[in-house]
């Protein structure tokens, strides 16, 4: 951790205008090239953590450093041919693509928020469609794509600015196993050949311990993360990962600590 | 309860009464359909239904008005009713033209009391001065009365303003002018605005169609004249009494019973006119006595919409719109 | 919509309207009714033909008032709609105020109208009228369709810094779009009913005469044919806007809309 973190939150909490408390005290930070997997059972604040890495929610407690905050993105407008790249990106659960227009459409859709032409923004869309195996359907609608085709569409958009960091949250887990295997697979072998720093929110502990190479474990509502997991797997992980020692000894840990830190919370829960 | 054996002395005596009565067979059933809301200037019709003259001629009528919103004039072709009034000759000739079996027998209204009206402390004091005002028109008038206005006097299109009932539109513009019944309108104006208007009455300028006509199905003339015969001079009767008796209440219960709106001050101020105007005994009704038709008028006024472009020349031959079968035989004169 | 369901949603409605109007022609010549009381359909086409002269001027100062009142609607629904999605303030405010306008009864209102506008302006005042009755489906469906942009998509835009333009025309004018529609055919033929009454309340015309001046006349005149053959021409009015509007939610929408995807 020679680096400073991508990002890093500090005794955060968030505490609703209704009265509910989703997180509290919540430390966490993300380095360059990480691959980080949040797992928490549901209801316990993950994807309120994921709001407001994106900028989508504020905090009501303790502060969330960025690394590009120092240095904002260029404005909208500014030189057109330089591909521009955005520090975030986000997979939400749904795809979240615009019905209403192609699958290329919907890719060049952060360029052309940013002002970037459609001849400018052309080779940086082709080349994130074919990062997720799209090419071919770039004239195709949503509603033409299957469930897989959509979400693997939402990655290449999330991608198509170079981001530095990509938030995923739960973004397969509507999806039927097997796709959900070879999605998982496909983000890795992504992740191994652009080595943005990721962070994961899921409630499977073996999707977590298979993808990652950190997994913090957070407690249920109000989440804060009570283990660390390290993943010390090898890079390249297969169908023979899952039935190796060193992946269930990994995934009885996280397992384990997940059902303390349910545990531990009723018991707070009926004591209070 | 203690009512009971008054109700049943009643009832004795109704029963003795009708049986009495020299009339074999019940009363014909017979619906006269108005062409407006009830109001005195129907009011013979209203007088026959509520003195008996009606039953005395042993027919049970009844009335079914109409009003701006209510067209009965299908109904007679249709043979939902058996009479109807008919505002002036226009629709009786329309009748003609397309062979609906229908005729006027007789003829209320000597004088159409359609007029216009302008301020009485407007600009507009003659008949040619109305050319120039802004004139509150309905869309029967536009398409009847007023293309006679335009052909014969030149009255221009573009001077024609919406007219929905309201006099406000009227009392709001002192330039304005607007289409009325002079039996009416100039009292409903002096009531909310405390001046009598000028009054041109069309008739006094060339209009010579009757007014407030009546008319029938051919079949029912040819097949029960009687009936017919029986319904005109029963109206005749009751017009007479409505003009000339002292006390109308009985009839004027039934018109405001009708139309809630109608007041006596309106009331009184119509019969009043009704008879100055001389609308139902002037012109041959003088002689020939209330429902007077004479044929040559009704050519004559046929030949005037002919000029005034709503009919095409020979298109139609007024003397099949009308019959003097029922009238014209001096009923009520005295 | 591939061939097939085209031909039947054509070719449907087109038959029962042809069996219907073989029964109506059947019907009055069995039981011999005469043309004053109901002409038969046949009767009626040849008044059309024989009337056209005076039927077409009539037929197109109707069209007339519909489409620009229709315009308007469109433009000012759409406007206010903005306006009412921009804020909840304003929409909360104004909202009422459009509701009274759509359910008060134009007859009752039409004469101050009138008098509002000034009584020289006939054709002004007929096309607030008819503007009256059919802009409100185009507000309030417009209105919906704005609030009605994916959550997730909105949060998108905001990840990616989207000025409100973008965020309008990129997001939330899309999404609206089939509310629009749905509201725009419901408009159409409000339009047309509005435009007909709108005639009617501000007084039938003896210069440039619109289908309801021919309805009223025909009417007066106990002319029964004509008045069939101007109810002919507003109901085929209506039908070519309603196919009309189908058409053009389809060319806009059949891609990506449930509304206008036709059965695969």
């Amino acid at each position: 951790m020679a680096a400073p973190p991508l990002v890093e939150l500090a005794n955060v909490g968030k505490t609703y205008q209704h009265g509910a408390t989703a997180l509290a005290g919540l430390d966490l930070h993300i380095g360059a090239g990480e691959f980080v997997s949040l797992l928490g059972p549901s209801g316990c604040g993950k994807s309120t953590a994921l709001r407001m890495i994106a900028g989508l929610s504020q905090p009501t407690s303790g502060t969330i450093r960025r690394a590009w905050d120092a240095s904002p993105a260029p404005a909208a407008g500014t030189d057109c041919r330089v591909p521009w790249s955005h520090p975030l990106g986000c997979v939400f659960q749904e795809p979240t693509l615009l019905p209403w227009t192609s699958v290329w459409n919907n890719v060049y859709l952060p360029l052309r928020l940013r002002g970037v032409s459609q001849a400018a923004a052309k080779s940086q869309v082709d080349e994130a469609l074919t990062l997720v195996g799209l090419q071919g359907f770039e004239q195709a609608y949503p509603r033409e794509l299957s469930g897989g085709m959509k979400m693997r569409a939402s990655v290449a958009r999330a991608l198509v600015t170079r981001p530095q960091l990509l938030l995923l949250d739960e973004p397969f887990a509507a999806l039927d196993e097997i796709t959900r295997l070879r999605l998982n697979d496909d983000l890795l072998a992504l992740w191994r050949e652009r080595r943005w720093g990721a962070m994961f929110i899921t409630h499977s502990v073996f999707e977590s311990v298979y993808l990652s190479t950190r997994v913090l474990v957070m407690s249920p509502r109000p989440g804060r993360v009570v283990e660390e997991i390290v993943i010390d797997l090898a890079d390249v992980r297969t169908a023979e990962t899952r039935t190796s020692v060193r992946y269930n000894e990994l995934c009885r840990r996280a397992s384990q600590a997940l059902e303390r830190a349910i545990a531990e919370a009723s018991t707070a829960g009926r004591s209070a | 309860m203690k009512n009971l054996p008054t109700l049943f002395r009643t009832l004795q005596f109704v029963l003795g009464m009708v049986a009495a009565l020299p009339v074999a067979q019940a009363a014909d059933k017979v619906t006269l359909a108005t062409n407006w809301l009830a109001q005195p200037e129907l009011g013979g019709f209203y007088q026959a239904v509520a003195d008996g003259t009606y039953a005395r001629h042993g027919l049970e009528v009844t009335i079914k008005p109409g009003g701006p919103l209510v067209n009965n004039r299908p109904l007679l072709a249709f043979g939902k009713i058996d009479f109807l009034i008919g505002t002036n000759l226009i629709q009786p000739f329309d009748a003609a033209k397309q062979q609906i079996p229908t005729k006027v027998v007789a003829a209320f209204f000597q004088k159409d009391p359609q007029c216009l009206l302008s301020h009485a402390d407007g600009p507009w004091k003659t008949w040619d001065d109305l050319k120039q005002a802004p004139l509150l028109m309905g869309n029967a008038g536009r398409q009847t009365f007023f293309l006679w206005l335009h052909d014969a006097y030149g009255f221009p299109r573009a001077n024609l303003r919406p007219y929905n009932h309201s006099l406000a539109p009227f009392l709001n513009d002192p330039r304005a002018a607007m289409q009325g019944f002079a039996t009416a309108e100039p009292e409903r104006i002096r009531e909310a605005s405390g001046k009598e208007p000028r009054v041109f009455l069309l008739a006094d300028h060339g209009w010579n169609s009757y007014s407030t006509v009546l008319e029938t199905r051919n079949d029912l003339i040819a097949k029960n004249p009687e009936l017919v015969r029986r319904f005109v001079d029963a109206s005749i009767v009751g017009w007479n009494t409505y003009l000339d008796a002292e006390d109308t209440d009985a009839a004027d219960v039934l018109i405001k019973k009708d139309n809630p709106s109608m007041t006596d001050g309106l009331i009184k101020f119509s019969r009043r006119k009704m008879s100055e105007l001389e609308l139902l005994r002037g012109g041959e009704a003088k002689k020939l006595g209330i429902g007077a038709i004479d044929v040559e008028r009704v050519k004559s006024f046929c030949a005037k919409m002919v000029a005034a472009g709503m009919y095409q020349e020979g298109e139609i031959d007024p003397t099949t719109a009308v019959t003097v079968e029922f009238v014209n035989k001096g009923v009520g004169v005295e | 919509m591939n061939e097939r369901s085209l031909w039947i949603r054509l070719g449907a409605p087109m038959l029962v309207g042809a069996a219907l109007l073989a029964a109506w022609e059947a019907w009055v010549r069995c039981a011999e009714l005469p043309k004053y009381i109901l002409p038969t359909p046949s009767e009626v086409v040849a008044t059309i033909f024989a009337q056209w002269p005076a039927l077409a001027p009539a037929w197109l100062v109707t069209l007339k008032t519909m489409l620009v009142a229709l315009a308007a609607a469109v433009v000012f629904g759409v406007a206010l709609a903005a306006l009412f999605a921009s804020s909840r303030l304003v929409e909360t405010s104004l909202f009422p105020y459009a509701v009274m306008l759509q359910v008060t009864p134009l007859v009752a209102v039409a004469p101050f109208i009138v008098i509002w506008i000034g009584w020289e302006r006939v054709w002004l005042t007929q096309l607030v009228c008819a503007w009256i009755v059919a802009f409100f489906p185009i507000l309030s469906n417009t209105t919906m369709g704005l609030r009605s942009a994916d959550p997730g998509l909105r949060d998108l835009f905001t990840l990616y810094d989207a000025s409100r333009w973008q965020r309008l025309r990129l997001l939330l004018a899309p999404s609206a779009l089939p509310y629009f529609l749905a509201g725009l055919k419901v408009s159409a033929n409000l339009a047309l009913v509005g435009a007909v009454v709108a005639e009617f309340v501000t007084g039938t015309q003896v210069d440039n005469p619109g289908l309801a001046s021919t309805i009223f006349t025909s009417q007066l005149n106990s002319d029964t044919p004509l008045m069939f053959a101007a109810l002919a021409l507003i109901s085929l009015t209506g039908i070519i806007t309603f196919f009309a509007m189908e058409w053009l939610s389809h060319l806009l929408l059949a891609r990506w809309h449930e509304s206008a995807v036709g059965e695969r």
